[in-house]
């Protein structure tokens, strides 16, 4: 177990680390996870068939880790809203998590780019993030996420737009003003 | 004021920039909680499979004591009634206990019923289909394809009847575990389902890049059987969804009626996969049931498919209105109890997609295996392939 557990530590845990970090942007629940990608790392790894890399393989559990989260988070997200009332409004309350201090001194493109991730699908947010924070290649990406490489470079078209078009008209507003 | 820096470069320019968070994880600390973590759960699951031989005496010693009780009772009433011829008193106390005991042995009655239900029910382990929902439960219809997205794998979420449907149908995904079921992603686990009974449609909200075309030249049929599998036995036949959707040869449709289709059930397990299910295969609209009991033979092993029905097992078929009667040549055919429960889920949901409501079996090797009575008529079950919510 320790052997398995050194290796993936050793060639990837840095990037592993930031990819959730981004995909959930917080830094206590993406040290749970990233505890839950090893876990499950150390217990499947027999069954590593070797078909794919182990980058890609890590990576896809990875992926399988984070939008389980958020599968979970959306659940309680609609028992609380519905607990209040809130309707639909209990979807755009916006989560609180403090800015880290790597983002918080970056300028303000920047941060609205970080803030503004949320409002891509869990898709766009992992193609937007292994394609260009981890400079991942498309093949890479479309391994991870299952996909083809078309559907790689659509999602990552959609996922920019969507920043494009909240960042507009924030910078509109910001205008207007 | 701000400055437009909105184009398309300037977004990927800052994505690209964006900072390396530093890693607070010591790595000795966090393979030591890993390592304690994954000994924790193997005590657990351990645990777990050791809890049921106490809960399992636990319940035996119950229902012994549930049988022994009005047999006690009984032996208590006889003594009682030879005592009685002389005494009017007595009498009087003798009758009122033979109501009470009318009364016992009618719990009696009940509690051989639990028993058999219990029996039952941990006979229906083998089975892989849901006789008849129970009271205060409702079936929630999900549908997957198999890993290799080749055929569609019908699922049914046993839920409350009091529970919001719609609720069960976003939050389907949340009860499966793919991966190491051995089947795909749950192709609708970002989309939202409003569902009316009432008018029998459901509108569907896809998320924005949802597109069953790049998922395989086989994306838009696939797509429409999983919606059929979903929604056909809840009597729902239309889907409307947020904005149009691209189906490759259809072209793009907003609103999509839904067809059954005609399918025999066969076996599919994949590769290291811990569960079995029965998968959906498509035939011919014109096959008859004859053709659709030799189609289970085939087994297709490039897809991990089994057939359920044995090379050698030969039928005779009638049909007699919405009822099938289905008689084996050779009684002794088939020797394997479980062989025998998965044909007959096969042969019933397969009956059912061909629109029958009951089965009768003659000459069956068998008259009662698993949950089945084959000596009388058997009712097509609700569903394929129970989900249990933990």
């Amino acid at each position: 177990m320790e052997s398995v557990f050194e290796k993936f530590y050793e060639n990837y845990h840095h990037d592993l680390y930031q990819f959730i970090f981004y995909m959930v942007k917080d830094k206590e629940t993406c040290e749970d996870l990233v505890q839950e990608v090893y876990i499950k790392v150390v217990k499947s790894y027999d069954s590593f068939k070797g078909e794919s890399s182990e980058k890609t393989w890590l990576f896809s559990i990875a992926r399988h880790i984070a939008i389980d989260y958020f599968r979970k988070q959306k659940r309680k997200r609609k028992r609380i809203a519905a607990f209040f009332d809130w309707g639909e409004q209990g979807e755009f309350i916006r989560d609180q998590n403090p800015l880290p201090d790597e983002l918080a001194i970056q300028n303000e493109m920047i941060k609205d780019v970080y803030h503004y991730l949320d409002k891509c699908t869990p898709e766009q947010k992992s193609v937007l993030i292994l394609r260009y924070i981890q400079s991942f290649s498309i093949q890479e990406t479309a391994e991870i996420l299952n996909f083809n490489v078309s559907k790689v470079k659509t999602t990552q078209h959609r996922g920019i737009k969507k920043l494009q078009k909240y960042i507009h008209s924030e910078q509109q507003e910001g205008g207007d003003t | 004021m701000k400055k437009f820096g909105d184009n398309e470069e300037n977004i990927e320019e800052s994505l690209k920039n964006m900072p390396t968070v530093k890693d607070h994880l010591d790595k000795d600390q966090l393979f030591q909680r890993i390592s304690s973590e994954v000994n924790k759960r193997k005590l657990v699951s351990r645990k777990k499979r050791f809890a049921f031989v106490p809960i399992f005496s636990a319940v035996a010693a119950i229902g012994l004591l549930l049988l022994l009780v009005p047999l006690l009772i009984n032996e208590t009433m006889v003594q009682d009634d030879s005592k009685s011829s002389s005494d009017h008193a007595m009498d009087t106390n003798v009758a009122d206990e033979s109501a009470e005991y009318r009364e016992e042995s009618g719990s009696a009655a009940e509690n051989d019923k639990h028993q058999e239900e219990l029996a039952l029910m941990d006979q229906k382990s083998a089975s892989n289909v849901i006789p008849e929902s129970k009271n205060h439960e409702t079936i929630v219809h999900g549908a997957v394809t198999d890993s290799q997205g080749q055929y569609i794998i019908p699922l049914s979420l046993v839920a409350s009847d009091t529970a919001d449907k719609s609720q069960y149908y976003n939050e389907f995904g949340d009860y499966l575990d793919e991966e190491n079921w051995g089947l795909s992603h749950y192709m609708f686990s970002e989309a939202d389902f409003q569902l009316n009974e009432t008018s029998q449609q459901v509108h569907i909200d896809l998320p924005e890049d949802f597109s069953p075309v790049g998922r395989g030249s086989a994306g838009p049929s696939l797509f429409e059987d999983l919606l059929a599998a979903m929604f056909v036995p809840i009597q729902v036949d239309s889907v409307s969804f947020n904005e149009s959707i691209s189906l490759g040869q259809i072209g793009k449709v907003e609103e999509l009626h839904l067809q059954p289709g005609k399918n025999i059930y066969k076996s599919y397990q994949a590769v290291d996969a811990d569960k079995e299910f029965l998968v959906q295969v498509p035939i011919d609209e014109q096959a008859d049931f004859e053709t659709a009991l030799s189609e289970m033979k085939i087994d297709e092993e490039m897809y991990h498919v089994t057939g359920t029905v044995p090379e050698s097992a030969d039928f005779s078929v009638h049909e007699n209105g919405s009822e099938l009667h289905i008689e084996f040549a050779d009684p002794n055919m088939l020797s394997a109890e479980q062989a025998l429960i998965t044909m007959i889920d096969a042969i019933l949901m397969t009956a059912k997609s061909f629109g029958y409501n009951e089965v009768a079996f003659s000459n069956a090797p068998q008259s009662k295996t698993g949950p089945y009575d084959l000596s009388s008529p058997v009712q097509v079950p609700e569903g394929a392939n129970p989900i249990i919510p933990e």
